[in-house]
């Protein structure tokens, strides 16, 4: 064992050691109300040293300080998320004005109540079905698209992008009006396709713009190679090419089924019943258990259930979106 | 998808030996089928939508017209000077520069920086920063803006219960968002929290890229840690910072859940406007469609304005390729 490598260890050990503490001094003392700061204080270290341990001789150039500074962004991250589900299992009002970061009194009531709420039964419903089917179009008209400007060569094909682009400048609150006049006077107002045309709009211009810069980078070559080695041609692009533009396509799926899932302005706008309110629209009509109640930890308990199916696909994915924007991102 | 694609294109029992010029004088219409789909579509989706704005910005449009008691008549350049003469309209203008370029830097900055750590740290613990940056990625926008207004709540919020623990005792029932400069914190702290984890993974995708054995040479020749930042690793992600930071300023330029979701839960409307929102309470809210429409078209010309050297340098890529 190297000196760097054992000085590394001891301060890990040291580290974990000092969080440990912290964290037992909080729990000891579970009746002081800053139980929270103690809690955190002692995670910090013990995972300062976790990652301390973890970390891999070959990055030796790692510093305490980008340790502490990767700690701090995962609190950021996170803790608004942890919150949420926090939140989400506060029983009832008296419990979330009691403040206070953790539930005092735990419970699934929320979920019970964002379940029964039959408004939020068929937004989950639309939600699902409007995204699915706006992704798979999207993604099939944009490959299309992004094939035709990065591997044929035709006129305006500056144009096409410049004007992609424009588009997706574009402010989209300033469209919502005229796209709600139109679909009123042609009758597909408060319907999935009212939609599911928007969103296309919305993420064609940016696929296009990913994938064309993916495909660029595809030494489609390989495929008369695979050919030349007595591979039939379909073989050639099955084996050769699909492998490759996958991740691509990945990407751009991925992102236009956020835009959808996530979109707020246009499912508020553009539709109003059970009969194609997408869910976060629909948040903005919950209400508590009476008039008083605030909404807020039903409306915490439909945004996790909101968030659990995307975080199931992003975490299962997550290999293959990185990759797919490593490779899509950069050029030559 | 990727199959129905070269079943219309490129035919796999062709064997494509010319190099592709060549092959698209054979069949020149290739690439025009092949845009026709996607054009409609944004044709359906916009086409109306936009044409309707760029007309409804040089006419007189509000309710009556709307509701065509009356016939919206072209009033030129009228909507402008209205909206350029008002002090308003610059002031807001004023702060969604401001606001746009605080966020977007911040942004990339942190971006920047955790794209560098999940560089140079073990595979464990940039498993949990990336699972981390996820989870603020997947979490929907109004989720997100539920949380953090609570986190930041007068009464209840646990910032303001944190910060009293800690001794700011001045702090208990900070209202926060009744402040304008507070609010913007507040906003700002939203909407970098939501952006960062795109671009570190954009970025951190880029930095894969760049080349190990010319930092170890440059690291040998006595290059400093900056010195390597600036000369090789930006020189070699330029094209992906610059797609990002593109990105970003639209994207910031034109915030407007965010503004709009905090002005509901106590913000002062007149003080913490920004173009989205300024947007929104001309056409939804007073009616002034003509106005709003103005407002929109000034929008979009300042976004090309901001950008538009990032654009240049876009479209001279795509030439070059």
């Amino acid at each position: 064992m190297s000196p760097r490598r054992k000085s590394r260890v001891v301060w890990s050990l040291a580290a974990i050691a000092i969080g440990l503490i912290f964290a037992g001094a909080g729990l000891w003392l579970i009746d002081r109300p800053d139980l929270w700061l103690w809690l955190i204080t002692g995670t910090v270290f013990v995972l300062t040293g976790a990652v301390g341990l973890a970390i891999g001789d070959n990055a030796p150039q790692i510093s305490w300080a980008s340790i502490v500074g990767a700690e701090l962004i995962v609190l950021y991250t996170l803790t608004p998320v942890v919150y949420l589900v926090s939140l989400s299992l506060k029983g009832g009002n008296a419990d979330v004005n009691q403040g206070g970061f953790l539930p005092h009194d735990p419970g699934f009531t929320n979920y019970e109540t964002v379940f029964e709420f039959s408004l939020f039964q068929h937004a989950l419903f639309n939600s699902f079905g409007i995204s699915i089917i706006s992704t798979s179009i999207s993604v099939v008209l944009a490959t299309f698209a992004a094939y035709a400007v990065a591997r044929l060569r035709f006129r305006g094909k500056k144009l096409v992008l410049s004007v992609a682009l424009a588009i997706a400048m574009f402010p989209v609150v300033a469209l919502v009006g005229p796209l709600f006049d139109m679909w009123r006077a042609i009758g597909i107002y408060d319907t999935w396709i009212g939609l599911i045309i928007p969103y296309l709009s919305f993420t064609l211009p940016m696929s296009i713009w990913v994938l064309s810069a993916f495909f660029r980078e595809i030494p489609w070559e390989m495929e008369q190679a695979a050919e030349v080695d007595g591979a039939t041609a379909w073989q050639a692009f099955r084996k050769v090419i699909v492998p490759l533009a996958a991740p691509g396509v990945f990407t751009a799926a991925i992102i236009t089924f956020f835009f959808a899932w996530n979109d707020f302005v246009f499912g508020i706008s553009l539709s109003s019943t059970e009969r194609s309110i997408p869910v976060p629209a629909s948040l903005a009509f919950f209400t508590g258990a009476s008039q008083f109640d605030q909404p807020i930890a039903a409306i915490a308990a439909a945004s996790v259930v909101v968030t659990i199916p995307i975080f199931v696909i992003v975490l299962l994915f997550q290999r293959k979106i990185v990759s797919g924007l490593t490779s899509g991102a950069v050029k030559g | 998808m990727a199959q129905a694609m070269t079943d219309t294109e490129a035919p796999p029992g062709v064997p494509a030996t010319a190099p592709p010029p060549v092959r698209n004088r054979r069949r020149r219409p290739a690439p025009y089928l092949l845009l026709v789909p996607a054009l409609a579509t944004l044709l359906l989706g916009l086409g109306y939508p936009l044409v309707r704005q760029v007309a409804m910005s040089f006419q007189e449009f509000g309710l009556a017209q709307q509701f065509g008691t009356a016939d919206p008549g072209w009033i030129g350049f009228d909507n402008y000077v209205e909206i350029l003469s008002d002090p308003t309209t610059w002031a807001v203008i004023a702060r969604s520069v401001v606001f746009c370029f605080a966020a977007a830097s911040l942004t990339l900055v942190i971006g920047m920086g955790v794209a560098l750590l999940m560089r140079s740290i073990s595979t464990v613990a940039r498993l949990i920063l990336q699972v981390s940056m996820l989870a603020a990625w997947a979490t929907p926008l109004i989720a997100s803006l539920t949380v953090w207004n609570w986190l930041f709540d007068t009464r209840y919020g646990v910032v303001n219960w944190l910060l009293v623990k800690i001794g700011f005792e001045g702090m208990e029932g900070y209202s926060w968002l009744a402040n304008p400069w507070t609010f913007f914190l507040v906003a700002g702290v939203i909407v970098v929290w939501m952006s960062v984890p795109f671009v570190a993974f954009s970025l951190y995708a880029a930095l894969t890229q760049v080349p190990e054995e010319t930092l170890e040479a440059a690291q040998l020749d006595g290059a400093s840690r900056t010195q390597r930042f600036r000369h090789i690793i930006v020189p070699t992600i330029r094209p992906v910072l610059s797609i990002v930071m593109l990105l970003q300023i639209v994207w910031d330029l034109r915030v407007f859940a965010q503004i709009k979701y905090l002005q509901g839960a106590g913000g002062t409307v007149s003080e913490t406007n920004l173009l989205g929102t300024y947007l929104y309470q001309l056409g939804i809210a007073q009616s002034e469609y003509g106005v709003a429409s103005a407002v929109a078209m000034v929008m979009l010309l300042l976004t090309l304005g901001l950008t538009f050297g990032y654009v240049r340098s876009l479209l001279r890529e795509e030439r070059a390729s």
